[in-house]
């Protein structure tokens, strides 16, 4: 049995013990309550720390940092290649292939809000809570787009991108236990700045209804995933949807174009990235 | 790198307590990044050896100045009328007093919140930035974690602070 003691727990916290060494401390915790309040406090100290900090992500970065990056570094020109790949096939493909190999699932119905604009260098971020994953997603209301930032490290939908192949899902429920939340990739591509960079979709269920976001994601060389674009649908829960609005996804495949250096990647190129830790 | 912006400037924020002197720190890193540009490896991570440069620049100054910036009185109560708004005071208050926690921190321990619970680093990845053992990152977050919380709520007279398991630990 593993000792509970502050290195141990503040570990627990962060997700950083091993699947086998995290179980067991789950398992202890249960007849510990001073243990789980450290857990909790620690969490807690960790979301303080990073909302205290936060305003550089949300503030325009001043022009005097931006200056020093204005004599053109005698690197490459990016290259401006907008060839228009069509994702309508594509998404055919993999839309028969997930009805074959998935239970049914809901199309989205209309939309609800709409991050934009569509500039390249469009980093918004949906309210995702520390420890928990995404406790902050699911309101009654439209979810709001608070600030910009990586995705935590900590947050199912990090481990989703980073090791779930496209069209497999992960889930997670609230702490309360009134949401579900199913994260699915949906496809995996290579940027114009040569990130990995993949579409997901997050459907939020609860018994008032359900949301669904889609949004695209990619990956710095620091392993972080940073969310460049996200469309919010909601769901009622009478089932009455409509068919998924033209205009959000027209929105969101003009910014996959946008950004997609070339094709989306095949299930056997993203299946040795997924393998390699994206290297 | 000029997407790394937001990001290195809350790293700095988070060292130096300011916004001004963080944009100071971050101004110099990207200076001497772009000076040596030949020096980063491609195919390693470009963020974490600017985040390295930053960490250097910043340990110097703090060692030849041991200067550091007045603190900012808290804000005083306000007249925001509300339950809505004293909780928005509140919540603003307990963040400051976070940002004056992490301020006290000994660098070691400040660099090691800042790395994994302000920038979302694994263990892993910010043992390799400061170049220590993943066991020192565990137990120097511990402590900043456990001193951060303690310093956020100490007016909260209703917050107990957080308990400890071994009866020996300071």
């Amino acid at each position: 049995m593993v000792k509970l003691n502050d290195e141990v727990l503040i570990a627990y916290s962060d997700g950083e013990l091993d699947e086998k060494t995290a179980a067991e401390v789950e398992a202890a915790l249960k007849d510990d309550p001073v243990a789980r309040e450290i857990v909790h406090k620690f969490q807690e100290a960790a979301r303080l720390a990073g909302e205290a900090f936060d305003d550089p992500m949300q503030e325009e970065v001043p022009e005097r940092l931006l200056k020093l990056f204005e004599e053109p570094q005698s690197e490459e020109a990016a290259p401006d290649q907008s060839n228009i790949t069509d994702l309508s096939q594509i998404r055919a493909a993999r839309e028969t292939k997930r009805h074959t190999n998935a239970t049914a699932f809901e199309e989205p119905g209309t939309v609800r809000r709409f991050a934009l604009p569509l500039a390249a260098s469009l980093a918004l971020i949906i309210g995702i809570g520390g420890g928990l994953g995404l406790s902050n997603f699911t309101t009654s209301s439209a979810p709001e787009v608070i600030a910009a930032g990586t995705i935590p490290q900590s947050s199912v939908l990090h481990a989703a991108l980073e090791r779930t192949p496209s069209l497999q899902s992960l889930e997670e429920v609230s702490g309360d236990g009134l949401t579900r939340n199913q994260i699915e990739p949906l496809l995996s591509f290579v940027d114009t700045n040569d990130r990995h960079c993949r579409e997901y979709r997050i459907t939020s269920s609860k018994v008032t209804g359900s949301q669904d976001l889609t949004g695209v994601a990619c990956r710095g060389g620091d392993g972080a995933w940073t969310q460049q674009i996200a469309v919010v649908q909601e769901i009622p829960a009478n089932g009455s949807y409509s068919p998924a609005s033209g205009q959000a996804n027209s929105a969101l495949e003009g910014f996959l174009n946008e950004i997609m250096k070339d094709e989306p990647l095949d299930e056997e190129a993203e299946a040795l990235l997924l393998d390699s830790g994206w290297q | 790198m000029v997407a790394m912006l937001p990001r290195l400037r809350r790293f700095a924020y988070a060292l130096t307590g300011s916004t001004d002197l963080g944009d100071d720190l971050v101004q110099a890193a990207c200076e001497r990044a772009l000076s040596r540009l030949d020096q980063w490896q491609k195919g390693t991570r470009l963020d974490s050896w600017m985040f390295r440069i930053m960490q250097t620049i910043w340990i110097d100054q703090m060692r030849t100045k041991k200067v550091r910036g007045h603190k900012i009185d808290l804000d005083a109560a306000g007249d925001v009328a509300g339950e809505d708004g004293e909780r928005a005071m509140e919540a603003r208050l307990t963040l400051k007093r976070v940002r004056s926690a992490v301020e006290e921190l000994p660098e070691e321990q400040r660099l090691v919140l800042t790395l994994v619970s302000i920038d979302g680093r694994s263990y892993k990845e910010a043992a390799q930035i400061l170049d220590v053992p993943v066991g020192t990152i565990t137990s120097r977050l511990a402590r900043a974690r456990r001193r951060l919380y303690e310093v956020a709520y100490e007016t909260t007279a209703k917050i107990a602070p957080i308990p400890s398991l071994e009866p020996n630990n300071g």
